[in-house]
């Protein structure tokens, strides 16, 4: 009995150790999440998940406190798992920043309880409302930074699928609070990105964003002066500048005011043309004489290609449709970004859609830093040839890599003199609206201070289409180039480094290359079977005219009864015809296959390569044992 | 720690005595070689990483850590060789972290026989390897917790197959926990705190926080805790079967 008794004592014990445990371990845990707040050690390449020099300069350099509040309904967090892990990690990161900040910065979270006054507050500050419930009672995940002089910025919605730019996004709230001057640019818009209050056209994706950090003058195409207090002009598609409003940017340059330019050989996106509604009404734009003065020049009937950065669009090859490379359209990743400019040392995914070719002219003098290179194997498209919008196969059959590589975008610095040593031109008449005209500005005749100055030889970069995703969300890194450039003309530079982490772009550049070399070697035959195909049927219709003559009596064509021999022919060439379109087909499935095989030897490789290895192990060791266990028993059957 | 070493090392010899090793061995790798290339579309996303690989070890895990860890204990009751065990000279402790570090052993050597992915990936483009290396170290640890788990499951009973229905739903749970699934059955009645502490036990939710590239020290100790407390429960089963 006293033996049982020592049991069932040991027992509880056991068993009140074991409660024990499990509150240790649940208090533990709750320390341990409180109060480790940050400790980490951050793997990435790109040190993505540890907060950048850029916040800690920003957060450092904070001469006035700044208050961030946090508006989080707890009912609409609780309920999504990827919300609540996401709002741990804001709140995280804005704990880090208060430490950083040393009393400068106060954060601050509370609830919008629906109805209540946070709610009032929070629809005051145009923060976004989702539906929490089927009450229809709305949840807010947002963020309002105010400072002392009563700036308010804000983050409306903090969604996940923006993680990678968070940082960004609040390091730029700081960075805004703490310096509420907003540099003026102004834009003269040859494409109508601005968008237009009569028709309710919204403004492209690209200004909004631009103009959520600067204030965008409007300038026309007739401008004589361009008006005081800007510190950057953006000129898009100038195709109808005025000899005065050339002037007026060229006195601009050459004072210093920062210019970023996107000239085109192609502008897709600009109003059709009544004519060809394939094509754009004025597909290109040029700024000289400005350019030759900056000594640069830009071909604008020429448009740049790339086999080996081309992105696939589907076309028709005769009868078929195939998806194929098209060289004009390209997509733009770190290889092609230049790594030491502060405006593209951070990206690595852009997309550019026919572009021109910039080059430095001769013996100018000027710094020419190219910002977008395609790579060797780019080729030159006339503007005639690529607007005939044949397939794309045609443009893809005749590709001859130039060995050379072409700039998209270039940085020119560097003393120049003006394009209008003769002055200002003479002024146009005043314009019916009565609006008065700025006087001309004074003649510089060489740069007063460097020239500061981006050219960029597409406009389509700037479009919705090759920015933002099918949910409108940001797919690419163009608008993040244009705010860089601007930054870097401006002077404000803060923040580029943050701005090139938000996308993450790693291809499979062993697949690509691999296709790349199977496109090249593929491409000669399909040109060769395409001439013959064409040649087939060439030869087949002219033995059809020739046998089609006139019926006197009724004005119809006849077809005549043809000679045994022509009739041979026909069977000959229509056979022909079949083969060909056969070897064609060999040929492209061919092509795939190169491709496809570098897949299935990888699966093997993964899925049974070393299972097998491990099975063979396996017999090996066992025969082994067998054979010892064998021997062993023999050994003590003859003893 | 010699002792415990030993009786590591005894264990682990013995999985590969028997052909069940090695078919575990490879199932597994050719499972996940299969979710990687099938499910998780891998050539198809044409992106140098390996989201798609480790998005599936959890749920191999699930199925793979209960069938390893189930004849930890159950089957030393059934055969009772447990009683030679419990007469030779080691403690309770030593025999618990014996049997689970040869288990979580097991399961790493079983983690780095995939390594052919990570020699694909490199070879198709340029990955960032600290995040891979962030994913094999969150891969290794949750399938610490699920071993400890397990084990623990194991103890408390002498079928292997209740063992293995134990695990498989503890398990389970401890993923889901950060999920409505599991949140509203506490919701309804607990007060706030509770219900982010429970949410906070999520193995899934320190698995991605690990690796997505950061060695997290609140998710590191959250699984080291884990693995504590379990081999502790482990180790109280198993003393009281010792007294009787």
């Amino acid at each position: 009995m006293w033996n049982l008794t020592k049991n069932a004592d040991r027992a509880t014990l056991a068993a009140v150790g074991a409660i024990l445990a499990i509150v240790l371990f649940l208090a533990t845990n709750l320390i341990v999440s409180l109060g480790l707040g940050n400790a980490r050690v951050d793997l990435t390449e790109n040190r993505i998940y540890t907060l950048s020099q850029s916040t800690t300069d920003v957060l450092g350099s904070l001469q006035e406190p700044v208050t961030l509040r946090l508006y989080m309904s707890s009912g609409m967090v609780e309920d999504a798992p990827t919300l609540r892990v996401y709002s741990d990690r804001v709140r995280q990161l804005l704990r880090s920043y208060e430490q950083i900040a040393e009393g400068k910065l106060r954060v601050e979270q509370v609830d919008p309880i629906p109805f209540s006054s946070l709610e009032d507050e929070a629809i005051g500050y145009s923060l976004a409302g989702f539906n929490m419930n089927r009450a229809g009672e709305q949840g807010y995940f947002g963020v309002v930074g105010t400072n002392s002089v009563d700036g308010v910025e804000t983050i409306p919605a903090l969604s996940p699928a923006r993680e990678a730019y968070l940082e960004y996004d609040l390091t730029r709230l700081v960075a805004r609070l703490a310096h509420p001057s907003v540099p003026k640019v102004g834009i003269i818009d040859g494409l109508s990105l601005m968008g237009d209050p009569v028709t309710q056209r919204r403004p492209a994706s690209v200004i909004s964003r631009i103009a959520r950090d600067y204030e965008l003058v409007p300038i026309y195409p007739d401008a004589t002066a361009i008006p005081k207090g800007l510190s950057a002009l953006l000129v898009i598609h100038p195709y109808n500048l005025t000899p005065s409003a050339l002037y007026a940017i060229d006195q601009f340059a050459i004072r210093g005011g920062g210019v970023l330019a996107f000239l085109d050989t192609i502008a897709e996106h600009d109003v059709p043309s009544a004519t060809t509604p394939t094509s754009p009404q004025n597909p290109d734009s040029n700024l000289e004489p400005l350019m030759a003065a900056w000594g640069v020049k830009m071909d604008s009937k020429q448009v740049v290609g790339d086999i080996s950065m081309a992105i696939k669009i589907r076309g028709r090859a005769g009868s078929q449709v195939v998806v194929t490379d098209y060289a004009p359209w390209m997509i733009l990743d770190r290889d092609n970004l230049n790594p030491d400019d502060a405006v593209t040392g951070q990206l690595n995914l852009m997309r550019i859609a026919s572009s021109g070719a910039i080059a430095p002219l001769d013996a100018s003098g000027i710094n020419f830093t190219p910002l977008i290179q395609t790579t060797a194997n780019s080729a030159l498209f006339t503007q005639a040839e690529v607007l005939r919008r044949d397939s794309p196969t045609v443009l893809t059959a005749n590709y001859a890599p130039s060995g050379v590589q072409q700039v998209l975008a270039a940085r020119v610095t560097g003393s120049v003199n003006t394009a209008f040593p003769g002055g200002p031109p003479p002024l146009p008449p005043p314009s019916d609206t009565g609006e008065a005209q700025l006087p001309p500005p004074e003649l510089v005749t060489t740069s007063e201070r460097p020239l500061n100055v981006i050219i960029v030889g597409d406009t389509d970069l700037l479009s919705n289409d090759l920015n933002l995703g099918q949910s409108g969300q940001q797919v690419t890194q163009n608008s993040d180039f244009v705010i860089n450039a601007l930054d870097s003309l401006t002077g404000g530079g803060q923040l580029i480094a943050l701005r090139g982490q938000g996308i993450s772009f790693r291809p499979f550049t062993t697949v690509d290359r691999t296709e790349a070399a199977a496109n090249d070697k593929y491409r000669a035959t399909e040109d060769r079977l395409q001439t013959e195909l064409k040649e087939t049927q060439e030869k087949l219709q002219a033995l059809l005219v020739q046998n089609t003559s006139v019926d006197p009596a009724t004005g119809e064509p006849v077809l005549q009864e043809a000679s045994p021999e022509q009739q041979e022919a026909v069977a000959q060439f229509n056979q022909r015809l079949v083969e060909v379109r056969q070897q064609l087909r060999d040929v492209r499935l061919a092509l795939r296959g190169e491709i496809e095989a570098l897949g299935d030897f990888l699966r093997l490789v993964n899925i049974a390569a070393v299972p097998l290895v491990i099975v063979l192990v396996g017999i090996l060791i066992f025969a082994w044992r067998r054979r010892r266990l064998s021997r062993y028993l023999r050994r003590r059957a003859a003893a | 720690m010699r002792v415990t070493f030993a009786i590591a090392r005894r264990e682990l010899t013995g999985y590969f005595l028997t052909p069940l090793a090695y078919v575990f061995l490879v199932v597994f790798v050719a499972a996940t070689g299969a979710a990687t290339f099938y499910f998780g579309q891998f050539m198809e996303r044409r992106q140098a990483d390996l989201t798609p690989f480790f998005d599936f070890h959890p749920w191999l895990y699930l199925v793979f850590i209960p069938a390893v860890g189930m004849r930890l204990w159950a089957e030393e009751r059934r055969q009772g060789t447990s009683e030679l065990l419990m007469t030779l000279p080691v403690t309770a402790w030593q025999t618990v972290l014996g049997k689970f570090t040869a288990a979580w052993a097991f399961v790493a050597i079983a983690l780095a026989l995939t390594f052919p992915i990570w020699l694909s990936v490199n070879y198709l483009g340029d990955p960032d390897n600290g995040v891979i290396l962030a994913g094999y170290v969150a891969s290794l640890l949750m399938a610490g917790a699920l071993v400890a788990v397990t084990s623990f499951a194991s103890s408390l009973t002498n079928s292997q197959v209740i063992a293995f229905v134990f695990g498989v739903v503890a398990s389970f749970l401890l993923m889901m926990s950060g999920l409505p699934l599991v949140l509203n059955l506490f919701g309804g009645w607990a007060p706030p705190y509770v219900v982010d502490l429970v949410a906070s036990f999520s193995l899934l939710t320190h698995f991605d926080a690990i690796a997505r590239g950061v060695l997290d020290m609140r998710s590191i100790i959250f699984f080291a805790l884990l693995i504590g407390l379990f081999l502790f429960l482990n180790r109280q089963v198993v003393e009281v079967w010792k007294m009787s």
